[in-house]
């Protein structure tokens, strides 16, 4: 397993935590939650979950991640497909670049 | 003509399966339900295997159903002591044909009743009412010829006393009784329940009976006579001399097992239950968009001629029959999938269908096709054969599964050479074609196969539902306990009481087992993953409702077309084109889900809005009536639009962080606290461009909104005016429900004025909504539902995340329309919020385990043992004692022999009468030694002995009213106790009646006449007394040498307690209660609550009087509690405990009333009565029945004088459609409008019952009349006070009190009444159908002048038009038509007025009908 991958493995069990925070409920628990997950068709992620889950990533991860401005560049069909793994991928890039 | 017919709707009992999807379970899992027979069928003195006897037979196992014989009496309207009476294969098929209607969808959803029959195969053997019928004629007859004539010394008491008591032991037997054994009205009791107007019968084609209804059912759905057909076939005969028939032929298996085509078969068992299709063409339910299990593509029936002799299997036959239905179907034999056989597993019968089946479908040629047949896990339930049969099939090609068979484990060599193989377990059939065939064979050479497809979408490979009972949309239970409820859930039982409850939407096997494991770790689950658990719901445990309303949102695209549809409402136009638009949508939307929640019976108990969705809350609350909130919005169009240089930012931070964020930059303004992570900015452009700028410094997500209205800011204040002039056009009610501001975070103020303040301030004031979440929380909700689309249930868990709360929305974008709002429902049930579940297709159908209020039937006639010591031979002068004798008739009148030493012929003549009343003065005659079992007493209960029950009489009259009778007094349940305990008193006069337990009512008991009743007490054991009250009441005392010692009160608190919303003045005075003065026991009410009520009371003197008015405060309960059907009626009580004896009148006792459950049906509740500081008496599981009270019904109950019943139009035409009252209903009225000489006239109130048309029109006609004695400034009358009688040609002649010369002409056709009165004319009405008329009517009633009036393109309506025109100047001639029709002319037709013989009759049309009066 490359470095870049082990990071992102990590990034996911920290991403998977922070959902079952934010969603808190028990079904999420049982949910495995993997790379293809999607926010809104799998996790029916309301907007107001994003935006806890916005805080709870910059206060792990701090400045280098800049979640909203990321999320912001979005169209709202490329949203509701976002997935677990998208948003992986990005914290990693934003790590690595730094 | 496309010739295929679909099975859309199923439902069964078998054995171990109580419906539908058990019996499904049961067949996939391969479950054998074969047991030995219920000692309550026959007598185990009959299984002897060593006898040829034909009083004997070798096997005793079978398939049985006795646990699931459970009638639902109050469904079908017919009362539990008639349901005892009748023959249990009618209630039940009854039962199961309306479950299948339900499965079909078509429990609310209108069809085709006029065009639906009822064909149901049925053998012509004989049901346990039948069998006693034949023991109380024949076989009384029998004993006694036999006691005569083996003991010649016999007396003629000793014979009577015999005789009477077999025959009581054999049960009702009576004019209502013989009714129900007429084995026809097996299919016409269907017709009549159901309302279904296609023909009705039964068939007997032994066991092809079943599939021989089908096949007749298919030729009517074919040619058109039927739209909609019930079929199906029943067999609940398990009479040991129906089983001696098949142990003398040998059929029965020795070996005790049954083994369709297996080597070592060696015969049948015999097994029982119903099975019900409905049956519908094919392109038809495709139209109508029914769920289709299969398709039949064929069918063929045949004899087997001279094939072979009657009772051998024909190959031949069966061959014919198989050949005509695969002919039928145009299709090639070759292609079946499944064969779903008869076998009988006898050997001639496997044999001949072995060869039969190579014959059809050839011999061993690769590919094996699974055989089985369902008798081997059921046993061979005869006329029923095929339904089950074809159960199995179409519910194998629907789900996909190849169903196993048991007991094949040698396959029979025949079995081997044909292309069939037996399964043992059950596979997957992935075919994309799914055909499957049905045998059944009868005795006698009678043979039926049907041909059945899965249904074509699933052919053309659209995917199959997804559950594995995907005929259920969730999995709903309910229990006391989570393990309890874990239980349920993993057998797969559903419905159930408690307030342990779980809901799982789309519940394969999976999701089942997931939801066990949730229920088992008893934590709730309000999942987006549609699991919903609550080891004890939010509302159950005294949390509120709060139904919050949205307003205008950035994207709306709400689907929810197909509950418009489902509810039948009007569909809300939710295709925006623009914000503007929006707003509209927005409030119609609301609106419509308002009606839609009123619809499943969700009521809230406190409501609020997000911004303009408060003007919606207000609308909820009643606050504007009619049209005015339309009116108004649409007054505000143009304001909505006119400050334009705003922008709007959702922020995803808290108000308070964003205030911080925005200080300083000139313009902006917070408009929205959202929640915790979102709120609303607005400000000019530019100056939200700013805010933009630091907010992505900041990392804060947002959005711009599309909105620039500048609601909730400073900016529309300038613009207040207009807004004020608009409100001040509409009139604004007070609130009728509780309404919180989102401006204020309280409830709205009630002052006119102080609302209309609120209403502008809300407009410029920015939208406190979390603050107000947090308000409501703080006053009790924990279940929040929007009701709307929107984000308010987002913010709901936001702000009170980690607090317990359920938010609930009725719309949602990944379930669209009824799935979402199924998924709401499930959750409102689970917290324990009233919701009608089966209104959205949630209701645990079919799956009934033992609701209460059914009626256990007995299935079984078992032997009757008369429980007589050896008779002795008697002397001419009896000196036979009761202990010696032990009998108890015998035993009550030796009493009286010894009284009255009397000859033999003056005892007999005794007997005869039985025993006199008052029969307390013979209790000194009781022998003290060998006390008697058992005590028969006869009294009389009449308003001469207990004259208080003048004051409990069910119809109120006007005071000075003559006639009792016309009140209907009635003995109190109550009462029934105090008779019941004074019974096992004078049974035991030593010990004191301490416990009632299991009362039962089976029947109201009016005492005016005066009715003579048996009271009949028995020891069960050496306390316990049975008390029966024949015919009307029952239950058990349990006597003891003291009371118990009395309990301290319960502290069970009740939760929210509020006044009694009646003030106890009225209660009484204005029929809240129908009780006269002697039984008005409450002296005050308090501490109303969803849990219960309290109330003081005083002891009054009347038998019963004291619990009665504990009842009363329970009524008072259920009256103040629920929505519709008010009127709560006791009909059973589980247990009654007293700890002291009766209060001395006067004495003030507290009664607390604890509800337990809450049903549409029944209600069910704890009572607690308290003398001091201890209990006197302690109630459990009292139950009222609910007696419908829609459509006014209720108030004219209540008060008859106050309020009428009828409709008028503007003509002052009295209207009356009859909406299918139930029975109770029809009584209840007929009651009401009618006097017993007038109800007598009609030919009594059972008639009437049927033939509802003449009470319509009486109701019509006394309301027309009364509403014409108010108009002219009379009094108030009661219907009873108008007095109709029938003329000499037939016309109503009416009296009133005050002499008027009133009259009335009255006409009903099918289900409306109508009715048109006047002051010194006679007017005069009719209504007529608009349908097709013959030429012949035509050529007799009308002349071709008139004839020439109705050319043109409706002439069937303007004929009709015409005739009842001329009908109604008949009537107003005095003479009626007088079968003369041509001597009312009709001169002139002017659009809707028609002038016959000179005079003016108006018409007008009403749905279907012509209505033609005398304009007065």
């Amino acid at each position: 397993m490359s470095t870049l991958e082990e990071s992102k493995a990590a990034i996911l069990v920290d991403i998977t935590a922070m959902i079952e925070e934010v969603i808190g409920e028990d079904w999420v628990r049982e949910t495995p939650i993997t790379m293809e997950t999607s926010f809104v068709t799998d996790l029916e992620v309301e907007s107001i979950e994003l935006v806890a889950l916005s805080e709870k990533i910059q206060g792990r991860y701090g400045e280098a991640v800049d979640f909203p401005s990321w999320l912001s560049g979005m169209e709202l069909e490329e949203i509701i497909a976002l997935t677990v793994g998208q948003l992986v991928d990005y914290i990693a890039r934003c790590q690595s670049s730094r | 003509m496309e010739r295929d017919v679909a099975i859309i709707g199923m439902a069964c009992v078998f054995p171990r399966a109580p419906d539908l999807a058990s019996f499904w379970r049961n067949i996939e899992a391969g479950v054998d339900a074969i047991t030995d027979v219920p000692a309550q069928r026959w007598d185990p003195v009959y299984y002897d295997p060593a006898s040829a006897a034909p009083d004997r037979v070798y096997a005793r196992r079978g398939g049985f159903i006795d646990d699931f014989a459970k009638f639902d009496a109050g469904r079908f309207g017919i009362m539990p002591a008639a349901a005892k009476a009748t023959e249990p294969e009618q209630l039940l098929t009854l039962q199961v044909a309306a479950d299948a209607l339900v499965d079909a969808g078509y429990a609310e959803r209108s069809f085709a009743r006029a065009t639906t029959s009822v064909v149901v195969g049925r053998g012509h053997y004989f049901g346990p009412r039948m069998v006693r019928m034949l023991d109380v004629t024949r076989g009384t007859q029998q004993l006694v010829e036999s006691l005569r004539a083996l003991l010649p010394d016999v007396t003629q008491v000793q014979i009577e006393s015999i005789k009477r008591d077999f025959q009581e032991r054999c049960g009702t037997y009576n004019a209502d009784a013989a009714i129900g054994l007429v084995p026809n009205l097996l299919a016409s009791r269907v017709a009549n329940r159901l309302d279904l107007g296609g023909s009705a019968y039964t068939i007997d084609a032994a066991c092809a009976s079943a599939l021989l209804a089908v096949d007749l059912a298919v030729g009517e759905l074919r040619e058109g006579k039927s739209d909609l057909v019930l079929a199906g076939g029943v067999h609940l005969c398990h009479d040991i001399a129906f089983w001696s028939v098949f142990s003398q032929l040998g059929a029965l298996s020795r070996r005790q097992q049954i083994r369709p085509f297996d080597r070592a078969a060696d015969g049948l068992l015999i097994g029982e239950g119903i099975g019900m299709f409905v049956l519908k063409r094919a392109a038809d339910a495709r139209r109508d968009d029914d769920r289709i299990y299969a398709v039949i593509r064929g069918t063929g029936t045949s004899s087997d001629g001279r094939d072979t002799g009657l009772m051998a299997p024909g190959v031949e036959g069966q061959v014919l029959a198989l050949t005509r239905a695969w002919r039928d179907a145009g299709l090639e034999p070759a292609t079946v999938g499944l064969v779903e056989a008869h076998g009988t597993a006898t050997t001639a019968g496997d044999t001949a269908e072995l060869t039969t089946l190579a014959r059809i479908f050839g011999e061993a040629d690769g590919d094996r096709v699974p055989v089985g047949s369902v008798k081997s896990m059921i046993g061979h339930t005869m006329p029923a054969a095929g339904a089950a049969g074809l159960v199995k099939a179409a519910l194998a090609v629907y789900h996909g599964t190849l169903p196993p068979t048991l007991h094949c484990d040698d396959p029979h060599p025949l079995l081997v050479r044909t292309r069939f193989r037996p399964l043992a377990a059950a596979q997957p059939w992935d075919a994309s074609l799914r055909r499957a065939a049905v045998n059944a064979f009868g005795f006698g050479g009678i043979n039926a196969h049907v041909i059945i497809d899965a249904p074509e979408a699933d052919r053309r490979g659209a995917k199959r539902r997804p559950s594995v009972h995907d005929d259920d949309h969730a999995l709903v239970a309910a229990a006391p306990t989570c393990a309890e409820l874990a239980a349920a859930v993993a057998a797969g039982v559903s419905g159930g009481v408690g307030t342990c409850r779980v809901a799982l939407i789309a519940p394969t096997s999976k999701r089942i087992a997931g939801a066990v494991q949730a229920i088992n770790a008893g934590r709730a689950r309000r999942g987006r993953d549609g699991l919903f658990f609550a080891p004890e719901g939010l509302v159950a445990a005294g949390g509120k409702v709060a139904f919050l309303y949205p307003g205008v949102e950035a994207s709306f695209a709400p689907k929810v077309a197909d509950i418009a549809r489902h509810f039948d409402l009007p569909e809300p136009d939710v295709e925006s084109p623009n914000l503007e638009q929006q707003g509209f949508q927005v409030f119609a939307l609301n609106a419509f889900l308002t009606d839609v929640l009123a619809a499943v019976g969700v009521q809230p108990d406190m409501i609020a809005g997000h911004s303009i969705g408060e003007w919606s809350g207000m609308l909820a609350a009643g606050m504007f009536e009619g049209t005015s909130l339309r009116d108004l919005i649409a007054s505000l169009r143009p304001g909505m639009l006119r400050v334009a240089d705003l922008d709007y930012l959702a922020v995803g931070a808290g108000a308070a962080r964003v205030s911080e964020l925005v200080a300083g930059i000139p313009g902006m303004t917070i408009t929205h606290d959202n929640c915790v992570h979102q709120s609303i900015v607005c400000g000019p452009p530019a100056a939200v461009e700013r805010a933009r700028e630091r907010l992505r410094e900041a990392r804060i997500l947002f959005e711009l909104l599309p909105f620039r209205s500048g609601f909730h800011s400073p900016a529309l204040a300038p613009h207040l005016d207009f807004y004020a002039n608009a409100l001040a056009t509409v009139a604004l009610r007070t609130p009728q429900r509780p309404l919180w501001s989102a401006t204020t975070c309280a409830p709205y103020p009630t002052d006119p004025r102080a609302v209309t303040q609120l209403f502008l301030d809300h407009l410029v004031q920015p939208v406190r909504f979390r603050e107000t979440i947090l308000a409501l929380y703080a006053a009790g909700a924990r279940v929040f539902v929007q009701v709307g689309t929107g984000s308010l249930t987002a913010f709901v868990d936001d702000v009170l995340a980690g607090r317990p709360h359920h938010a609930i929305s009725l719309v949602a974008a990944q379930h669209p329309g009824m799935d979402q709002l199924r998924r709401a429902c499930a959750a409102l049930y689970v917290e324990g919020a009233a919701v009608d579940l089966a209104r959205v297709g949630l209701a645990a159908k079919a799956s009934r385990p033992t609701p209460r209020g059914t009626v256990a039937l007995e299935l079984g006639a078992p032997l009757i043992r008369v429980e007589a010591a050896p008779l002795r031979a008697a002397s001419a002068t009896p000196t036979v004692s009761p202990a010696a004798v032990g009998h108890r008739v015998a035993a009550a009148f030796d009493a009286s022999m010894r009284e009255l030493a009397a000859a033999h012929t003056a005892i007999v003549e005794a007997f005869a009468q039985r025993q006199p009343t008052p029969p307390a003065s013979r209790a000194g005659g009781a022998p003290a030694v060998g006390a008697p079992r058992t005590r028969s007493d006869r009294l009389e209960l009449s308003l001469a002995t207990y004259p208080e029950l003048i004051d409990h009489s069910l119809v109120p009259q006007p005071p000075a009213w003559r006639e009792p009778i016309d009140r209907a007094p009635t003995v109190p349940m109550t009462m029934s106790i105090a008779l019941l305990m004074d019974a096992a008193r004078r049974l035991d006069p030593g010990r004191t009646p301490v416990v009632v337990e299991d009362v039962l009512a089976s029947s109201w008991l009016y005492v005016e006449p005066a009715v003579i009743v048996d009271v009949v007490a028995t020891h069960l054991d050496a306390r316990r007394i049975r008390v029966k009250v024949e015919g009307y009441v029952e239950g058990t005392v349990t006597m003891a040498e003291g009371y118990p010692s009395a309990p301290l009160p319960s502290t069970e608190p009740l939760a929210d307690p509020q006044p009694f919303p009646v003030p106890m003045e009225h209660i009484y005075r204005d029929g809240w209660l129908f009780h006269g003065p002697q039984y008005q026991g409450i002296v005050s009410l308090r501490d109303y609550s969803p849990d219960g009520l309290r109330g003081s009371l005083t002891a009054l003197p009347g038998k019963g009087a004291l619990l009665d008015a504990a009842g009363q405060v329970y009524g008072l309960w259920v009256v103040a509690s629920a929505e519709e059907d008010r009127l709560a009626m006791p009909v059973r009580i589980d247990r009654v405990e007293f700890f002291g004896p009766d209060p001395t009148p006067g004495t003030a006792i507290e009664c607390t009333v604890r509800s337990r459950r809450f049903g549409r049906r029944e209600v069910r509740a704890d009572l607690e009565l308290v003398e001091g500081d201890h209990v006197y008496c302690r109630i459990t599981g009292w139950e009222d029945w609910r007696f419908e009270t829609a459509g006014g019904i209720y108030e004219v109950i209540r008060q008859p004088s106050e309020y009428l019943l009828a409709s008028f139009d503007e003509h002052g035409i009295a209207m009356l459609s009859d909406p299918g009252w139930r029975i109770v209903t029809i009584d209840f009225l007929a009651r009401r409008f009618n006097s017993k000489r007038e109800l007598d006239a009609a030919g009594g109130i059972k008639k009437l019952q049927r033939e509802r048309q003449w009470l319509l029109g009486r109701i019509a006609a006394k309301d027309a009349v009364r509403r014409l004695v108010r108009e002219r400034g009379g009094a108030r009358l009661f219907p009873i006070e108008v007095a109709i009688d029938t003329g000499p040609n037939g016309e109503p002649l009416v009296g009133v009190p005050s002499g008027a010369d009133l009259r009335v002409s009255i006409a009903h056709k099918d289900a409306i009444g109508v009715a048109l009165a006047a002051e010194g004319t006679t007017p005069g009405i009719d209504i007529e159908k608009i349908e097709p008329r013959g030429e012949g009517f035509a050529g007799i009633a009308f002349s071709p002048a008139e004839l020439a009036l109705a050319a043109g393109d409706k002439r069937e309506e303007t004929l009709t038009r015409l005739w009842a025109a001329k009908e109604a100047a008949g009537k107003a001639a005095g003479t009626g038509l007088a079968h003369a029709p041509k001597r009312f002319v009709v001169e002139a037709l002017d659009g809707e007025r028609v002038r016959v013989n000179g005079r003016w009759i108006a018409t007008r049309r009403h749905l279907d009908y012509i209505i033609a009066w005398t304009p007065v």
